[in-house]
């Protein structure tokens, strides 16, 4: 049975541990996925400033519960976990302001009726559209997800978590993580492919 | 037959394109993509949107005031700690 290790696991007695040799420890260890943690609170926040609150915010939550990190286990989707949770609270806080482009709307049934009529001309021209798109297009369109969905998307396809890690992230169960990565890369090639419409490139439907 | 493994695939091609099929499940998929366009081209295409995600979210590394700001945080947490 192999526990996930990211870190080598070294002799560390957390119950003995003096709090400046904790403090070591933490910027050895958690401070190095700083950039990687501000890369996924940029598109979770979506904008840098509030990145920022999350990212620190996530620090000092990791580090006043740093004891309670057992040394040798999964340290990066640890972190993740604190950020996500602490991003989640911060976005229900705000939740009563009016929120702006979320793509709940966009139903199931539209996209797997459209799905089942598309023709592998289409398709072709779909990936035509895909090798074509601005990264501009990309992240507008991620951003233009739920939450939940671009969080499993990018968890999985940019930081290259795996389900489990994923479901431990997001702290629910892998057939979640299944349901929203499909339903969110599903939207993100409905998104996309609108856009390449809207520009007269590939899907259209003035396609010949 | 064909349909029923056609349908199979849609359900399981972001499994399969993430690794997440065991080495069985995998061979039984990638045996019917490789004679099936239809599943060829969606199999392509969900591994190009991935390709075009990871792509496009490379992000700037973090402000260098940010790292400051959290190690301070960290640093007079501890001085904190140990005055008490």
């Amino acid at each position: 049975m192999n526990l996930p290790s990211t870190d080598a696991p070294d002799e560390v007695d957390v119950a003995t541990e003096t709090p400046e040799e904790r403090t070591a420890r933490f910027e050895r260890d958690a401070l190095p996925y700083l950039d990687q943690l501000y890369g996924a609170a940029l598109r979770m926040a979506r904008n840098p400033a509030d990145a920022e609150d999350v990212v620190q915010e996530a620090y000092a939550k990791a580090y006043a519960s740093f004891h309670q990190f057992k040394p040798g286990t999964n340290l990066k989707a640890w972190l993740y976990r604190i950020l996500t949770n602490t991003y989640i609270n911060t976005y229900r806080k705000k939740q009563r302001q009016p929120q702006e482009g979320f793509s709940e709307d966009i139903e199931d049934w539209q996209l797997a009726a459209a799905e089942k009529h598309t023709s592998t001309g289409l398709r072709s021209a779909e990936m035509e559209a895909l090798d074509r798109m601005p990264d501009s297009a990309v992240t507008d369109a991620m951003a233009q997800l739920a939450p939940d969905f671009r969080m499993a998307v990018y968890l999985a396809d940019v930081e290259g978590f795996s389900y489990k890690e994923i479901a431990e992230i997001m702290g629910t169960p892998i057939g979640t993580v299944m349901s929203r990565l499909n339903r969110g890369r599903t939207q993100l090639r409905k998104l996309l492919a609108d856009h390449a419409a809207s520009l007269g490139i590939g899907t259209g439907a003035t396609d010949a | 037959m064909r349909e029923i493994d056609c349908r199979l695939v849609e359900e399981k091609v972001h499994q399969f394109l993430d690794g997440e099929l065991s080495e069985r499940e995998a061979d039984v998929l990638r045996h019917h993509i490789d004679a099936c366009a239809h599943c060829l081209d969606e199999t392509d295409l969900v591994d190009a949107l991935k390709k075009l995600v990871k792509r496009s979210c490379t992000c700037p590394p973090a402000p260098a005031a940010l790292r400051l700001r959290i190690v301070s945080q960290i640093k007079t947490v501890t001085v904190t700690r140990f005055d008490l």
